[in-house]
C-alpha cells in the first residue's frame, strides 16, 4: 500500500509539473521575453573559385579560424545573412531568394529560453531548407533539420556536407535575448 | 473381590484386561494433568495481512483519476507535425529520399569557448 501511495505521490507531481510553463524567465515588465537571431549562411567550398580567399565579414573570423582548424575546405564564403524574431516559446520563419536565385526557408518550430545566465536557448525543429525552382520542377539544395541548443553570446555553428556536390554548408546562428 | 467396570473377580480373566485399560486411562490423566503446570512457549500467530479486493478497486480508481488527466495533457501538449507548406517536388530531392530519419549530430568543441560546432551527418552518408 505505501508502494501504491508513493506511486500516486510521483504521478500526482508529474501532473502538476506538466501544467507548469516549460520556461519561466523572471521579467519584471511583464511583457514577454523576445529572442533575435542571426543566422549567417557560409558555403565551404572544396575546390578553389578564382582567388582562395575567404569571403566572410569580420564577425565570424574567429569562427572561421575554428572551421579552417577542423575541416579543410579551400575557402569559405558568406551566402547570405538573415535576422529572425520571435518570442519566447513562440516560433519563427523568415525565407526570402539568395544571390544566386535560390530559395531559401529557416525556421523553428519552438525556442525556450532558459532562466540561467546566461541564457540557453533551446530551439525545437529548427531547418533551413534551400531549394532550386526550375519551371518544371523544384530542387532541393540542402536541408538541414535539428533541434539545438544556442549558448547567448556564443557563435553556434550547424554544417552539412554534400551541398552542391563535394561543398558544404555551414549555419552560424547568433541569439539575442530582449527582455 | 468384582470389579465395578466388567463385574468380573478382579485382577483374574476379562477383568485383568480391563485393569490394564485402567491403569494406562490413569497415566493419561496423570501425563495430562502434569502438562497443566508447564510453560509453553508464547506462540507466533501469523495473520495474513492480505489487502481486501475493496482497496485495490478503490486504489485502481485513485490511479485512474491521476492518470487519465495526465494521459490527456500530455495529448493536448504534444505539438502538432508543421504543415507543409511548399508543394512536394515531382522528382524527390535528397531530403525526400533520405525519409525521415534523423541525422546524426556530432558536436564539436573547439578552443574557442564561444564557437561550437554540430556536423550533421544524414544516416544514408554514415552507410
Amino acid at each position: 500500500m505505501k508502494r501504491l501511495f508513493c506511486i500516486l505521490t510521483a504521478l500526482a507531481g508529474l501532473v502538476s509539473a506538466q501544467d507548469k510553463p516549460l520556461i519561466s524567465i523572471p521579467n519584471p515588465s511583464g511583457g514577454n521575453v523576445n529572442l533575435e537571431l542571426t543566422v549567417y549562411l557560409v558555403s565551404g567550398l572544396a575546390e578553389a573559385q578564382g582567388a582562395v580567399k575567404d569571403e566572410v565579414p569580420q564577425d565570424l573570423a574567429a569562427t572561421l579560424q575554428q572551421l579552417r582548424g577542423v575541416f579543410a575546405y579551400r575557402s569559405y564564403r558568406l551566402i547570405d545573412a538573415v535576422t529572425l524574431r520571435g518570442r519566447n516559446n513562440g516560433g519563427a520563419e523568415v525565407a526570402g531568394e539568395l544571390p544566386d536565385y535560390s530559395h531559401y526557408d529557416f525556421r523553428y518550430v519552438r525556442a525556450r529560453i532558459s532562466s540561467e545566465t546566461p541564457h540557453l536557448v533551446h530551439l525545437d525543429s529548427l531547418r533551413l531548407e534551400i531549394t532550386r525552382r526550375h519551371t518544371d520542377r523544384i530542387d532541393n539544395v540542402a536541408l538541414v533539420s535539428t533541434d539545438l541548443d544556442v549558448r547567448e553570446g556564443q557563435k553556434t555553428v550547424v554544417g552539412k556536407s554534400a551541398v552542391n556536390g563535394k561543398d558544404a554548408l555551414f549555419l552560424v546562428i547568433v541569439s539575442k535575448v530582449i527582455e | 473381590m468384582r470389579c465395578p467396570v466388567c463385574k468380573a473377580i478382579e485382577g483374574q480373566g476379562e477383568c485383568a484386561e480391563c485393569c490394564a485399560l485402567a491403569e494406562e486411562l490413569r497415566a493419561n490423566a496423570e501425563a495430562l494433568g502434569a502438562l497443566r503446570h508447564e510453560e509453553v512457549a508464547p506462540l507466533v500467530v501469523r495473520i495474513s495481512r492480505r489487502t481486501p479486493v475493496y482497496s485495490w478497486v478503490a486504489a485502481a480508481a485513485v490511479l485512474a483519476a491521476v492518470a487519465v488527466p495526465l494521459l490527456r495533457h500530455t495529448l493536448r501538449t504534444t505539438p502538432r507535425a508543421a504543415p507543409q507548406v511548399a508543394a512536394a517536388p515531382k522528382h524527390p530531392g535528397p531530403a525526400a529520399r533520405s525519409g525521415k530519419s534523423e541525422p546524426i549530430k556530432i558536436k564539436m568543441l573547439t578552443p574557442d569557448p564561444d564557437v561550437v560546432i554540430y556536423w550533421l551527418i544524414d544516416s544514408r552518408e554514415g552507410e
